[in-house]
């Protein structure tokens, strides 16, 4: 890791804000967006995008709070161009029914995981990526980020209310194509 | 819940919706870690210089030099690059990299000293006489580095002195004596003494428990999980130095003393708990090497190394020699909590001076230090 040049003139608000945002934010960021676009590299690009993006608008974010809300609009919008210009979607479901021990480069061993548990999720992952981009985007930001709707309204641009629409139609889908065991 | 279930499908049941909803909750969580995101940071900052704020312009960077340059290597090298930093999580994985400690996942202790520590002398050579000395694991009780603050376990390698046909027996006990006495670090690192006053009037070990008997309860004034944190530091070290395994300790007090601290029974048997339960005893962040005080020699690469059991297996270091900052970064363990994982770090090679590195992980709820460790070395 690079030495930091203790004369340097810096933008050391920016600096330290970023460094701040990145120990709380990176992992959940990047696999938030690894989710959403199934694609290791393209993933970290578009969070490191949005970083690069705070970055250069400290001086109008300001907050550790408005800052995360723009990194969670930066991602969700990176991820979906992503997906638009690269037409990743139709490649996740093949990669996923090809590879189900998971498709990333940096994939962890699955020793620890229990077979059933594998099992279980890549049923609900497939499931999941079937659903519209939408309910999908919607689903995994509340279950995953623990995003609260307000957040994830403000992530994606529209009403509270659609949110809670998206999410329930989301949900009734997943328990209508996953056997919920019983 | 329920104003997300009452409009759409009235033919759902509330419940079945909470069902689904857990369950993608753990698929999301089990899918997500296998994804194990690189360490970036420096290219964000060196990029987002070189673009400059907002308003435009490409100042002079002069000072950016050195970090640009990092930062173009670790473009350009790509995977190679990740694989060195023994951080993301490449297929092969880092907890099998050359010296990292042997517990890795499974939050065991482990049964032989690092190597790090054995650099001076070897761990069981340069016996004098009858004796042979030898690296002890040994446990205490200690400040996780949060503002409450919280108490865990931290594990330490002492040097002590064994008898040259050392037993099992012996072995424990001498490292039971060293996890006792924490005087030694209560003003550095803030460990507790809840042993201070009692000693181990023996140890047998038998294939299936290690016995120990004690000359007293333990001391008083320590919170009941304080003194459940003491039982396990005794219980910790007497299975790291036995290295077995998770052999069952029984306790007996001298004087038909029936309780430890006075609150707990000896009349059961107590064991570390499984790995995916470590957490509950062990500190969520350990610097394993530099060992304190170590003295490495200038001009040889350094690596940091851990243990952690952290929020999304994320860390960040620091570096300081004297009070000045000369090195920082994130890092990433093995796997993230409720698992223990690995980490390490190239810390590159160091000028002659006093170090200090400090490992913490930031608390997902607001970004305050959730957990710390750190190590004081010097190079020469």
């Amino acid at each position: 890791m690079a030495e930091r040049d203790p004369g340097g003139e810096t933008r050391p608000a920016a600096d330290e804000a970023i460094a701040e945002l990145y120990a709380a934010h990176w992992t959940g960021l990047v696999r938030l967006a690894w989710l959403l676009l199934r694609d290791d590299l393209a993933a970290e690009e578009v969070v490191q995008d949005a970083f690069i993006a705070v970055h250069r608008r400290w001086d109008t974010l300001r907050s550790h709070e408005s800052a995360a809300a723009y990194l969670r609009r930066a991602v969700v919008n990176g991820a979906r161009s992503g997906l638009r210009h690269r037409g990743v979607e139709e490649r996740y479901l093949t990669r996923e029914r090809a590879e189900p021990g998971g498709p990333a480069r940096r994939t962890e061993s699955s020793a620890e995981a229990h077979a059933l548990e594998a099992e279980a999720t890549s049923s609900m992952i497939e499931a999941l990526g079937r659903l519209p981009q939408r309910q999908r985007e919607v689903l995994t930001m509340r279950y995953y980020l623990d995003l609260s709707e307000a957040e994830i309204a403000d992530a994606l641009g529209i009403s509270a209310g659609s949110v809670k629409a998206h999410a329930h139609r989301g949900l009734a889908s997943l328990r209508d194509r996953v056997e919920v065991g019983r | 819940m329920s104003d997300r279930t009452d409009f759409l499908h009235p033919d759902l049941e509330p419940g079945e919706l909470e069902r689904v909803e857990r369950r993608l909750r753990q698929s999301l969580a089990h899918e997500a870690r296998k994804m194990r995101p690189g360490d970036r940071l420096d290219a964000i900052l060196q990029e987002a210089h070189e673009v400059g704020p907002a308003t435009g312009g490409t100042g002079s960077r002069h000072w950016l030099a050195p970090v640009a340059a990092a930062a173009l290597v670790a473009a350009i090298a790509g995977g190679a690059w990740w694989a060195t930093q023994d951080t993301s999580g490449t297929p092969g994985p880092p907890a099998g990299s050359p010296s990292a400690s042997a517990p890795s996942v499974t939050g065991a202790p482990t049964t032989a000293p690092p190597t790090a520590q054995t650099s001076p002398t070897g761990s069981t050579t340069s016996g004098t006489g009858a004796t042979v000395q030898a690296a002890l694991p040994a446990y205490f009780v200690g400040p996780i580095g949060d503002t409450t603050p919280t108490y865990r376990l931290f594990r330490e390698f002492v040097r002590g002195e064994l008898p040259r046909a050392a037993t099992d027996a012996d072995r424990v006990q001498a490292a039971l004596a060293v996890a006792m006495n924490a005087q030694p670090y209560s003003n550095t690192d803030g460990y507790l003494q809840p042993w201070s006053g009692t000693t181990v009037s023996s140890v047998k070990v038998t294939s299936d428990t290690i016995q120990v008997e004690l000359s007293g309860p333990g001391a008083e004034g320590f919170t009941p999980e304080v003194q459940r944190l003491a039982v396990q530091e005794l219980v910790w070290t007497a299975q790291a130095a036995l290295g077995r395994g998770a052999i069952p300790v029984r306790f007996q007090v001298a004087g038909g003393v029936t309780t430890l601290f006075g609150s707990i029974p000896t009349d059961q048997l107590f064991t570390r708990p499984s790995a995916d339960l470590s957490w509950r005893d062990l500190a969520p962040i350990w610097v394993t090497a530099p060992t304190r005080d170590q003295v490495l020699p200038a001009g040889t690469p350094v690596t940091l190394r851990g243990e952690a059991t952290v929020f999304e297996a994320t860390l960040q270091w620091e570096l300081d020699r004297g009070t000045t900052t000369v090195g920082s970064g994130t890092a990433m363990a093995t796997i993230g909590a409720p698992s223990r994982g690995t980490y390490s770090v190239d810390l590159g090679r160091l000028s002659a001076g006093t170090y200090t590195v400090r490992v913490r992980s930031a608390s997902p709820k607001d970004g305050t230090v959730a957990a710390e460790d750190s190590v004081t070395f010097t190079v020469r």
